[in-house]
């Protein structure tokens, strides 16, 4: 029996009464939450791997000294230098962004698979746990993206 | 009775008894008895005269009341409407944030395109979390309500996988530009 059609004497979401075509409609759009989810594991994944590899070489390349201090007065303006604390910043926001879009791929997959129909039929309790977990991640990856524009904005 | 009688008649009785059709046997059918006392005296009670100091039973004759949806359900569906409008609300603050750039002069087309897509998802996902604050209310129209909400959701990640599929297709092109400039250089 699906997780928490009863609970209480109550009727869980499974218990509602579909007809062939609404049955169909759900699991079309389940079918898209899964393929979405999966892409958006393997974007996340590979942004993540990027960031990560890129981070160790960086670290390893700025671990030996080269650098040859000159006598000479040093310019005013240095066009195009980051500081390190910035490409670590910027390194970590990208890195926690990757990481977010990962979870959030895993949990809409997990909610695909929760509501898509099955020979023990479907859950959507679980389903709709996974797919408000997912809209949590989203919901961070926007404050993110909101938190960088009002940086910008400030800076500017 | 003679012996010779009883022999030939005594193969002939057990064949009478385990014959199963009468008439084979030679028996006399009983004639049927009369409706009346067959039918007359169990049934005709039964379906003409009710005993009314038994109480109606009420699994057979209540219709059965319309059930609220369980603790879970509701919490489950609770959840996803609570989170799909903060979801609406940021997006449309990102919308503001951007059209309110771009009357300063300050964006870009494409972000002020992004704004408009942002604008309009986040629009639909209203539509779906109303959908989902409203199932379980009415029983009649909770399947209408689901099937709803889940094409809004659909329309929505449609949306976001050729948005997402177009974003990692240009950064594929310029990272492999970026990297065929620095080899050559």
């Amino acid at each position: 029996m699906a997780e928490g059609s009863s609970d209480e004497g109550g009727r869980g979401l499974s218990e509602i009464t579909l007809t062939p075509e609404e049955e169909r409609a759900i699991d079309r759009a389940a079918r898209w939450m899964g393929m979405l989810g999966r892409f958006q594991v393997l974007a996340g994944g590979v942004l993540s791997l990027i960031v990560g590899v890129g981070g160790i070489v960086w670290a390893v390349n700025n671990a030996s000294p080269v650098e040859v201090e000159s006598s000479t007065t040093p310019p005013l303006v240095r066009l195009g230098e980051v500081s390190t604390q910035n490409a670590a910043i910027a390194g970590a926001i990208v890195l926690a962004f990757g990481l977010l879009f990962l979870r959030g791929g895993v949990m809409l997959t997990d909610a695909a698979e929760d509501i898509e129909r099955h020979t023990s039929g479907r859950s959507f309790e679980a389903g709709l746990r996974h797919l408000a977990g997912y809209y949590i991640t989203e919901i961070l990856l926007i404050a993110i993206v909101i938190g960088l524009a009002a940086a910008g904005g400030a800076i500017r | 009775m003679s012996d010779s009688e009883t022999s030939e008649t005594a193969p002939k009785k057990r064949e009478e008894e385990t014959s199963p059709f009468p008439l084979e046997r030679g028996k006399s059918v009983p004639p049927p008895r009369p409706e009346s006392e067959t039918t007359g005296e169990r049934t005709a009670p039964f379906l003409l005269e009710r005993d009314k100091s038994v109480p109606d039973n009420p699994i057979v004759d209540a219709p059965e009341p319309p059930r609220q949806l369980g603790k879970s359900a509701r919490r489950a569906r609770r959840r996803v409407a609570v989170t799909l409008l903060v979801h609406t609300l940021l997006l449309a603050s990102l919308a503001t944030i951007s059209i309110v750039r771009w009357t300063e002069g300050m964006a870009t087309p494409p972000e002020l395109a992004l704004a408009v897509l942002a604008g309009g998802i986040a629009l639909v996902h209203l539509r779906a979390g109303f959908r989902f604050a409203r199932l379980g209310r009415k029983e009649v129209h909770d399947g209408r309500l689901l099937v709803g909400a889940f094409s809004d959701l659909r329309t929505v990640i449609v949306l976001k996988a050729i948005s997402l599929f177009l974003a990692l297709t240009l950064l594929c092109f310029s990272l492999s530009m970026v990297i065929s400039l620095v080899v050559s250089f």
